[in-house]
């Protein structure tokens, strides 16, 4: 006879996927760190500086963002350190210590926790974040460095995207540049072959679809092609300049912030990549892409509402409400 | 005659039946006679058959559909239900000659025009049986089939083998005979056979004992009403020191508390782990990766229904379908964090259920 008070009752199912949201979360970081790599190769260690900052303030606000709102801890989730990461990210690597620090904290604690933490946030926290401090300190937060400049004295230099608006005489950088990363720019934006293994090392891992990246940059390359009359080195350009490749793998496919389902998934994908064109071709901010990030986020409840999938078996009744509601 | 507790908690009246040790048929028993479709419903009454597959259907409602629904599909579901669980593939192997000629007789008996056999694919020798079955001389106008499905749970799940079978698509609310399909086990289908052959009704089943705290893992067959230690020991007593008991698979089965409980028609396995097993990942918050919406067989968004059902919203309910949740677990299985999101799933129901007796 067995001791019944031994016995484990549980509802079904009883078993459950190996998988858990650290798991999930650490792969994030994993994608990350080739782009890491590259940042602290291209902007030297001040790069390591800057990711600690957001690192270390975003995994103590969310503790203590817990404390005080008497929830339980949730600091081994990762997500913190995914954030914190991503914001580093969209930093230049000459910004005070203490600015990135606000920045980290806003994101955490207004953005995320203070609309009840993982997957209730609205918005990407590394997104609201960067455009707080871009409208608050404009002037350091549009400050680049030059690449591999950091052995010798910081030099400043202008974005290829800023080039190509005219804002700066520059030359540009050459496409091999571009795509290794050696132009001006955020830490973790430049270097595109870093961010592309990166993405495709989630997609590997199932962690993120491939239908929003797709949808995002081949929206962008399709309006490109036509808007730069078919010149493939203005495309090139467009696809691996700003933050673009950064957005698409790693920002635009945040859980909580996207859609669920595939097909609301292509709409934000292509949604991102249209506005994210508008405010490169028609607005003066070269850098469309967390602007567009952050207008989609906003209307995630929308485009599910108006795609929410079919249940099994349910016929189309739109035509028989329709005809009620007259 | 007593009270006897039931694996579900059900305090139920029950016969203590005292073996005699020597399992002998009673002489009465004899073959029903069955010329009629009445006839074959009321012998299928009264072998007490139910859906052996797990649910516990009574199978001559199921079978005693009107004429005029326009059934024209039987399915034969030869698809495990559950991971785990061999007892239907060991009925192909072993009975292939009930499954046989049950497909016949149902066919003639009641008049069904096609029938498809469905197996799974990682099953290669019970699909070569069943493709003789399939074949068979008598089938003059190849009426009936067989079928190969992917073997992905819940594939032997009514709704998902009328769609795989006939490219219908059984609506919310509704059961298989609305669009034209009766669903039947196999294991059921050869006892059918058996009984319109020996007229010994259910009185035994086959089922998986297994889990990785059981000493012997095998398939059995067992009078109904056994005692469950009783089969245990049989299959060599726990290994190890068992953490949760099931009866039924690891999806869907029940929990139990003890081992001091029958086993019932339906019950097609006893799975018993070990601690490794069976304690539960640890539940974190839902960070909507989509993951249980990938899964859902049924295409519902589990952690959207979650949310509404804390809500207590019952338009917004009826709304994200729930009501067609089959209870399956794959959502709960595939969730990162860890949500009991089948228990999740019953409450939402209760909600709506509430609201309906308003
Ligand atoms: S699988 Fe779990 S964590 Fe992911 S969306 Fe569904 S409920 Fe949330
Ligand atoms: S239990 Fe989950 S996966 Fe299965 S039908 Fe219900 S919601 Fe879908």
């Amino acid at each position: 006879m067995v001791d019944g008070k031994k016995l484990v009752v549980s509802a079904s199912p009883h078993l459950r996927t190996k998988d858990t949201t650290q798991r999930i979360m650490l792969d994030v970081v994993i994608a990350l760190i080739p782009a890491l790599i590259a940042a602290v190769v291209l902007f030297g260690p001040r790069v390591l500086a800057v990711t600690a900052t957001t690192v270390i303030t975003a995994v103590l606000s969310e503790f203590a963002a817990r404390k005080v709102m008497k929830r339980h801890n949730t600091i081994q989730d990762l997500s913190a350190v995914v954030t914190g990461l991503i914001l580093a990210f969209n930093l230049p690597v000459s910004i005070p210590l203490w600015m990135a620090a606000i920045g980290s904290f806003f994101a955490i604690v207004v953005v995320k926790q203070m609309f009840g933490g993982i997957g209730q946030n609205f918005a990407n926290p590394a997104i609201v974040a960067r455009i707080v401090l871009l409208l608050s300190f404009g002037q350091a937060m549009g400050n680049w460095t030059a690449p591999l400049s950091w052995k010798t004295d910081a030099v400043s230099t202008a974005t290829p995207l800023a080039i190509i608006g005219g804002e700066s005489t520059e030359a540009l950088p050459s496409l091999l540049d571009m795509f290794l990363g050696i132009r001006g720019g955020c830490i973790g934006e430049t270097c595109s072959l870093a961010l592309i293994v990166g993405g495709i090392y989630l997609m590997a891992r199932k962690v993120i679809s491939y239908k929003i990246p797709v949808a995002f940059i081949g929206t962008v390359a399709v309006i490109m092609l036509i808007a730069g009359k078919f010149d493939l080195e203005f495309l090139a350009y467009e696809l691996m300049g700003g933050g673009l490749l950064l957005g698409a793998f790693f920002m635009a496919t945040d859980y909580s912030t996207s859609p669920i389902k595939s097909n609301a998934k292509i709409v934000f994908g292509v949604g991102c990549g249209l506005l994210t064109c508008v405010i490169r071709l028609f607005a003066s901010l070269p850098e469309g892409v967390s602007f567009a990030i952050l207008i989609m986020n906003l209307l995630v409840p929308h485009i599910e509402t108006i795609m929410a999938p079919k249940p099994f078996g349910t016929v189309k009744e739109k035509k028989t409400k329709e005809g009620e509601a007259k | 005659m007593g009270d006897v507790k039931l694996p579900n908690g059900v305090m139920s009246k029950a016969v203590t039946i005292e073996s005699d040790g020597e399992m002998r048929l009673w002489e009465g028993i004899e073959p029903p006679k069955v010329e009629t479709k009445e006839d074959f419903i009321k012998a299928v009454r009264a072998s007490g058959l139910v859906g052996l597959g797990g649910a516990g259907f009574p199978t001559h409602i199921k079978l005693n559909f009107p004429a005029d629904k326009n059934i024209d599909t039987l399915i034969i579901n030869a698809a495990e239900c559950e991971p785990y669980i061999t007892v239907d593939y060991r009925e192909c192997m072993e009975n292939s000659w009930d499954i046989l000629s049950s497909v016949y007789t149902l066919k003639d008996i009641l008049g069904f025009k096609r029938v498809v056999i469905a197996a799974e694919d990682n099953k290669p020798e019970a699909f070569k049986v069943l493709k003789n079955i399939a074949d068979h001389k008598d089938d003059v106008d190849d009426e009936v089939q067989l079928m190969i499905l992917e073997s992905k749970y819940p594939q032997g799940a009514e709704k998902m083998m009328v769609q795989s079978a006939t490219g219908r698509r059984v609506p919310p609310g509704k059961l298989p005979a609305d669009v034209g399909c009766v669903v039947l086990n196999v294991t059921s289908a050869a006892f059918i056979a058996r009984y319109l052959k020996t007229g010994k009704p259910l009185v035994s089943r086959s089922l998986t004992v297994d889990g990785s705290a059981i000493a012997n893992p095998k398939n059995v067959r067992v009078p109904i009403g056994t005692n469950i230690s009783d089969i245990i020991d049989f299959c060599g007593g726990f290994k190890t020191e068992p953490c949760k008991i099931l009866t039924g698979g690891p999806m869907m089965g029940l929990a139990i508390v003890g081992t001091d409980l029958p086993v019932l028609k339906q019950n097609n396995a006893i799975l018993a782990f070990s601690k490794d097993d069976a304690v539960l990942k640890p539940e974190t918050d839902c960070i909507r990766c989509g993951r249980c919406a990938i899964a859902c067989p049924m295409s519902l968004m589990p952690t959207n229904i979650v949310r509404a059902a804390k809500a207590k919203d019952p338009e917004a309910l009826k709304q994200l379908g729930i009501t067609v949740c089959m209870e399956c677990g794959s959502c709960a299985f595939a969730c990162p964090a860890g949500k009991p999101l089948v228990q999740h799933m019953r409450l939402a129901k209760a909600i709506l259920r509430e609201e309906g007796n308003k």
